[in-house]
């Protein structure tokens, strides 16, 4: 199960009443974080080239989002306030239109660029 | 079954966690457009007149590539083994307190939206109660907070109780009605009352999944 998959099905599973077992959760979400900082780290040794500063913002306001939604699940189990479901679906919807949007433009930045340097040569 | 006319019926301040609710809707609502405003206006900025040397050029498509399949990897490649693990549906919840069991009713409504602060604040309030209970067991339990709404059944209107509860008892009672917020309590049925009721399939449950 993809990582914003299962925060999203959680966060149903929060509104329907449905029990979390906070250790068991604590391990899954600890196991999330780890793996999010180690795209992170990954990321941050790349290069930076000037002009795409907008990338590396955009990219940081998803990874945000996404700890915040691990955070507040956290916060929802332990302090029993499955109220905070909505909040939960939020952040993590907004990190997987970001990540898309992304994806999307930086392909297309690349086609272009590729292109330029077919025609160039 | 359409909600017709949602209307909140709290006996203590009501007005109030709308507002609060309706607040915290608002801003969260105009974090999430500025967020959105945010990165679209970064990503419209990108080498925005800029005039890339043949080597700027190439660092430029490889980070645009690894991007791209970063943001790949984060969508599709992120996983959380067995993540249901930690869940248990509702349907299999058996709540215990003391020699007391019972399964948790099915939900046939969405239940009132309460701000997350009010709840936490709930939450608190009820700790203290079972703090101060477990003191003194002969404390009178009652209600100063129900949530109703309600709902349209084929036209006919007809009142449902919610699922929101506070319960003090009057230790509680008394540091709320400095403040004069408390309307007249219904009284809670005793523990003695909820066993007598208890059906002959609860009553023999020896080994509940899951005890709170």
């Amino acid at each position: 199960m993809t990582l914003h998959h299962w925060l999203l099905e959680s966060a149903e599973a929060l509104q329907q009443g449905d029990h979390f077992q906070a250790e068991r959760l604590e391990s899954l979400l600890h196991h999330a974080r780890e793996q999010l900082d180690d795209l992170i780290e990954e990321w941050e040794n790349q290069p930076q080239p000037e002009g795409l500063e907008g990338l590396d913002e955009s990219l940081a306001e998803a990874f945000e989002n996404l700890f915040e939604a691990l955070d507040l699940l956290e916060l929802a189990v332990k302090e029993d306030v499955p109220e905070l479901a909505p909040a939960i679906q939020t952040r993590t919807l907004d990190a997987m239109d970001i990540l898309r949007d992304v994806e999307t433009t930086a392909l297309s930045h690349y086609q272009m660029l590729e292109e330029e340097a077919g025609l160039e040569s | 079954m359409k909600i017709a006319s949602p209307g909140l019926q709290a006996g203590l301040s009501a007005q109030r966690q709308l507002w609060q609710l309706v607040k915290a809707q608002r801003q969260a609502s105009q974090e999430r457009q500025a967020g959105q405003a945010f990165v679209a206006q970064q990503l419209a900025g990108l080498l925005l007149g800029r005039d890339l040397t043949p080597e700027q050029q190439l660092e430029v498509v490889r980070k645009l590539s690894a991007t791209s399949d970063l943001a790949r990897r984060v969508l599709h490649d992120l996983s959380v083994p067995d993540g249901n693990q930690a869940r248990i549906p509702r349907h299999n919840l058996v709540i215990r307190t003391g020699g007391v069991a019972w399964r948790p009713f099915p939900m046939t409504y969405r239940p009132v939206p309460v701000a997350p602060l009010q709840k936490r604040l709930q939450n608190r309030m009820a700790l203290a109660l079972q703090t101060h209970q477990a003191t003194r067991s002969t404390a009178p339990r009652v209600c100063v907070l129900t949530v109703g709404f309600q709902v349209d059944c084929g036209g006919g209107l007809s009142l449902q109780g919610g699922a929101d509860r506070v319960e003090l008892s009057s230790w509680g009672l008394e540091s709320l009605a400095l403040e004069g917020q408390i309307l007249k309590p219904p009284t809670l049925p005793r523990p003695r009352v909820l066993v007598q009721t208890l059906t002959p399939e609860l009553r023999e449950l020896s080994n509940p999944e899951i005890s709170i």
